[in-house]
C-alpha cells in the first residue's frame, strides 16, 4: 500500500502542459532572423505564406497527435518497430538522430555567431558555446520531464516580451509595403509557406511527451493552442518586419527582427530602444531549444544503440556538436544550410510522420494500453 | 556531482534512535498540557497586523496541545520519535490521516527514523537531515513559529515535524510558494490587494537576484541597449567615479552585507539607529567624494530593499548569496553570463523536489487549481485547497 502510494507522489504531466512545451520547443534562432527566409520567396506576400504555413503548422500538430494518441505509452522510436518493421525503424531513428546533430549544430554556429555580434565581441566563440552546454546538459541529464518544468518556468519570460514586440510592431506598419499582393504568381507563396512551416523545428517534441503525460486523450487542444500562438506571433513579427522595413531591407539586414525593433515608438515613453525584448526571448529560445535537442539527440542514442551510460551520450553529444560547429566557416554558410534544413525539417516533422500514420491506421497498428 | 542534487540516500538507520511503530496514535489521546491564553515570543519574526499572537515554545508537549487545541480531531495524527543515541530528543510528526499523502508521510517517516546523531540541539538538525539537498541554495523544508500557519500547513495536506527544545516547527513537503506566502495574504480582506502584494514580492524577488547583474551586464557591455536619456544619467554619475563599474557594484553589495549583519548583531533598541545613521554617511560620502556612482547605490539599495519582500528568512539569504553569482558570472560575459547564470539557477529549480513534490509546483508542472493562493489569492469564503501535495495516481508517473 505505501509502496504504490509513494509512486504517486513522482512527478506526473498534465496534458495543458503540450501548449507551454510547443511554445517554447519551437521558438529559437528565427526570434532574430524570421523575416528573411519567407521574404526571400514570397517577397511582399509573405504574410499570405506565413497564413497557409500556419495552416500546415497546426494541421500538422493534429497528425502529430493523432498518430501519439494511438501509442500512448510509447515513444516515436518505439512505437516505430511496430509500424516500419526493425530495419526500416532503425534508419528512420538513425536519419533523425543526424537530423538533431545537423540542427544542434546549426544552431549553436548561429547563436555564437549572433553572441559574438550582440554581446562579447571580443571573447571566443568557444567559451559562451561552453558555457551554454554545460547548463543545458546539465538540464538534459535530469529527463523530458525536468526539461519540461524547465519552459514552464522561463515560458513566462519568453512570451510576454514577444506578445509586447507583436503589438509594437502592428502599431508601426506601413500598409504600403504590402502591395501589389501575389504579383509573382502562388508558386513562391507556397514556397515560402513550406519553409516558414519547416521553419518550426521542434514540433516532433509531440511525439516524445506523449509517454509522460497523464491523460493523452486531452492533448489535442493545448498543442493546438501552442502551435496557433507560434503561428500568431510569428505572423505579426513577419508582417511587422515587412510592414516595417519593406522587403529590400529585410533581405539586406543580416538580423530583420532586430533592425525592425529600432523603428517603432511609444509616445510619451523615456524609452526610444527595444532590442532588449527581443534579445531576452532569443536568449531564452536558444537555450531551450537546445537543451530539448541535447537530451532528444542523446535519448535517441541510448534508445537506438541500446547504451546505459545516458550521462555519457550527453556529454559526448554536446562534445561532438560543439566540434562540429567548427567545421561550418562563415554566416554565409550558416544561413544557406539553415535554408536547406528547413525543407529538411518539413520532411522529418511532417512528412515522416503522417505517412507512419496512414502506414498505421492501414496496418491498424495501436499501443498495447490503449 | 549531478549526483549532490538527487535526493539523498538515507541508509544507516540507528535502531536506538528510532521510534516506537506503536507510537502513531491521536495526538489528543497523549498528555494535555494546559494551553495559556496567549504566549508571544520576544523576537517575531512572523509578525502579522490580523490573526493569532500565540506563538510555539521550546516545551514540545505545550505545542502539540496548541495544535490538538485548533484540530480537535481524531484524524489529527501524531508519530512520535526519539533522536540522539546521547539526548534521546523528543520529536513528534503531525499530520492529518485523512488529508496527508501517504507516500510523503511515509518519506517523511523514514527520513526521521534513519537520521544517526549523538544530540538534536535545534530543530536545524533534523531539517538538515531530512530535506533531499542541503547543497541546495534553496531550503526544501519550511519553518514557522505560528501555531496557524502550522494548521493551514497541515489542512494542505503537509507534515508538521516538532522538536523538543526548539520553537521552529517545520513543515514539509515545501514548494517555492510556500516560502514566498505570508499569513497577512490569507488574512487581507480583499483578494485584489493581497493577488497585488503578493504580485509585488514576487517582483521583488526577480529584482534582488538579478537587478545588480542585469545592470552590470548592461552599463559593462551593451549600454546601447539603454534608452538614450538614462544612458547619459548613468554616464554623466560615473564621469568621475575612479574604479570600474563591477568593482563600485561588489563594494556596494559588501556594504549592505556589512549593514545588514550589524542590525542582526546589535541589540535591538541602538541597532536600526546605528545602521541607518552609518549607511547614510557611506552613501553621502562615497557620493559627494566620487567613490561610487550614483547608479550603483540606486541599484545597490533597490536589491536590499527588495530582498527584504522575501518573506522566509533562508530564501533572503540565499537570494543575496546568489546576487554575488550572478554578478560574477556579469563582469566576466556580460548578458550573455547573467543569462547562463539564470539558466543553471532555473535548472536547478527545476530539478529540485522536496519529499517528491517539485520545488516549483503549481508553476512548474503546471497545476493552476494551486494558483488561488499560491501565485494569486482567490476570492473565497473558507480556506482555499489545491491538488499540489495529494497523491494522484496518472499513467504518466515518471521516475526521473
Amino acid at each position: 500500500m505505501i509502496d504504490r502510494m509513494r509512486d504517486s507522489v513522482r512527478d506526473k504531466l498534465d496534458p495543458r502542459v503540450f501548449a507551454i512545451t510547443i511554445i517554447v520547443a519551437l521558438f529559437e534562432f528565427e526570434t532574430f532572423t524570421f523575416a528573411k527566409g519567407v521574404v526571400k520567396f514570397a517577397k511582399q506576400d509573405a504574410w499570405i505564406s506565413v497564413l497557409l504555413g500556419g495552416l500546415l503548422a497546426l494541421t500538422g500538430t493534429y497528425l502529430l497527435i493523432k498518430l501519439g494518441e494511438r501509442f500512448p505509452q510509447e515513444n516515436f522510436f518505439q512505437f516505430n518497430k511496430k509500424i516500419w518493421g526493425k530495419p526500416l525503424a532503425f534508419i528512420i531513428a538513425t536519419a533523425f538522430l543526424v537530423y538533431w546533430l545537423g540542427y544542434i549544430v546549426i544552431l549553436y554556429k548561429d547563436s555564437s555567431m549572433a553572441t559574438e555580434f550582440f554581446f562579447l565581441r571580443r571573447t571566443p566563440t568557444l567559451i559562451p558555446m561552453v558555457l551554454f552546454a554545460g547548463v543545458a546538459l546539465w538540464l538534459a541529464v535530469y529527463g523530458l520531464t525536468s526539461i519540461v518544468r524547465f519552459f514552464q518556468i522561463f515560458v513566462w519570460f519568453l512570451l510576454l516580451p514577444l506578445i509586447f514586440v507583436s503589438i509594437l510592431f502592428l502599431s508601426a506598419v506601413d500598409l504600403k509595403n504590402f502591395f501589389p499582393i501575389m504579383s509573382h504568381g502562388i508558386m513562391p507563396i507556397i514556397k515560402g509557406a513550406v519553409y516558414y512551416a519547416g521553419a518550426l523545428q521542434g514540433l516532433e517534441i509531440i511525439l516524445f511527451l506523449m509517454p509522460l503525460i497523464g491523460d493523452t486523450k486531452r492533448t489535442l487542444k493545448p498543442a493546438l493552442i501552442g502551435t496557433g500562438t507560434v503561428f500568431l506571433i510569428t505572423f505579426a513579427h513577419i508582417t511587422g518586419a515587412v510592414g516595417i522595413l519593406g522587403i529590400e531591407r529585410v533581405q539586406k539586414e543580416v538580423y530583420p527582427g532586430v533592425a525592425t525593433m529600432t523603428i517603432p515608438e511609444i509616445p510619451g515613453m523615456m524609452g526610444d530602444r527595444y532590442e532588449f525584448f527581443l534579445t531576452l526571448p532569443w536568449i531564452i529560445g536558444v537555450f531551450t531549444t537546445i537543451a530539448l535537442f541535447t537530451y532528444l539527440a542523446s535519448d535517441g542514442f541510448s534508445q537506438i544503440f541500446n547504451i546505459k551510460y545516458k550521462k555519457a551520450i550527453v556529454i559526448a553529444v554536446s562534445l561532438l556538436v560543439i566540434t562540429g560547429t567548427f567545421l561550418i566557416p562563415n554566416l554565409a554558410w550558416v544561413s544557406k544550410l539553415r535554408e536547406n534544413l528547413n525543407f529538411v525539417t518539413f520532411s522529418f516533422v511532417y512528412i515522416l510522420p503522417i505517412i507512419t500514420l496512414i502506414i498505421a491506421a492501414i496496418r491498424k497498428k495501436r499501443g498495447i494500453n490503449e | 556531482m549531478l549526483d549532490f542534487f538527487r535526493k539523498k540516500k538515507h541508509i544507516s538507520i540507528d535502531k536506538t534512535a528510532m521510534s516506537n511503530e506503536e507510537n502513531n496514535k491521536p495526538c489528543m489521546e497523549g498528555e494535555i498540557t494546559q494551553v495559556p491564553l496567549i504566549d508571544v515570543t520576544p523576537r517575531d519574526l512572523q509578525q502579522t497586523l490580523r490573526g493569532t499572537k500565540a506563538r510555539f515554545t521550546e516545551n514540545i508537549d505545550y505545542n502539540i496541545s496548541i495544535l490538538t487545541h485548533r484540530l480537535p480531531s481524531r484524524e489529527l495524527l501524531c508519530r512520535r520519535f526519539n533522536i540522539g543515541t546521547l539526548s534521546q530528543t523528543r520529536v513528534v510528526m503531525v499530520y492529518l490521516g485523512d488529508t496527508a499523502n501517504p507516500g510523503i508521510v511515509s518519506e517523511v517517516k523514514d527520513r526521521i527514523s534513519a537520521i544517526k546523531t549523538r544530540t538534536v540541539i535545534d530543530s536545524i538538525y533534523i531539517e538538515r537531515n531530512i530535506e533531499d539537498s542541503h547543497l541546495s541554495p534553496f531550503p526544501q523544508v519550511e519553518t514557522t513559529q505560528r501555531p496557524d500557519v502550522t494548521e493551514s500547513a497541515l489542512l494542505q495536506g503537509r507534515i508538521a515535524v516538532v522538536v523538543d527544545g526548539s520553537p521552529d516547527v517545520i513543515l514539509a513537503p515545501t514548494t517555492f510558494f510556500d516560502l514566498m506566502d505570508t499569513p497577512d495574504d490569507a488574512y487581507m480582506r480583499w483578494p485584489v490587494a493581497a493577488s497585488f502584494y503578493r504580485a509585488a514580492r514576487y517582483i521583488m524577488f526577480l529584482i534582488a537576484a538579478s537587478l545588480p547583474a542585469l545592470y552590470l551586464a548592461l552599463t559593462s557591455y551593451n549600454p546601447e541597449m539603454f534608452p538614450t536619456k538614462l544612458l547619459w544619467l548613468i554616464l554623466a554619475s560615473r564621469e568621475e567615479t575612479p574604479f570600474p563599474i563591477y568593482i563600485e557594484t561588489f563594494i556596494m553589495m559588501g556594504i549592505i552585507e556589512a549593514i545588514r549583519m550589524m542590525m542582526i548583531r546589535i541589540p535591538t533598541q541602538v541597532g536600526g539607529t546605528i545602521a541607518l545613521l552609518s549607511g547614510i554617511t557611506l552613501v553621502i560620502a562615497g557620493l559627494f567624494s566620487d567613490f561610487v556612482g550614483a547608479g550603483v547605490v540606486v541599484i545597490a539599495t533597490l536589491s536590499m530593499i527588495s530582498s527584504f519582500g522575501i518573506p522566509n528568512f533562508d530564501l533572503r539569504i540565499s537570494i543575496r548569496i546568489i546576487q554575488f553569482f550572478t554578478v560574477s558570472m556579469a563582469t566576466l560575459f556580460g548578458i550573455f553570463g547573467f543569462a547562463v547564470s539564470a539558466f543553471a539557477i532555473g535548472a536547478h529549480m527545476a530539478n529540485l523536489k522536496s519529499f517528491g513534490i517539485p520545488f516549483m509546483a503549481p508553476l512548474a508542472p503546471l497545476e493552476p487549481s494551486g494558483w488561488g493562493h499560491t501565485v494569486f489569492r482567490r476570492s473565497s469564503e473558507t480556506m482555499p485547497q489545491d491538488e499540489t501535495y495529494k497523491p494522484l495516481p496518472v499513467k504518466g508517473d515518471v521516475n526521473d
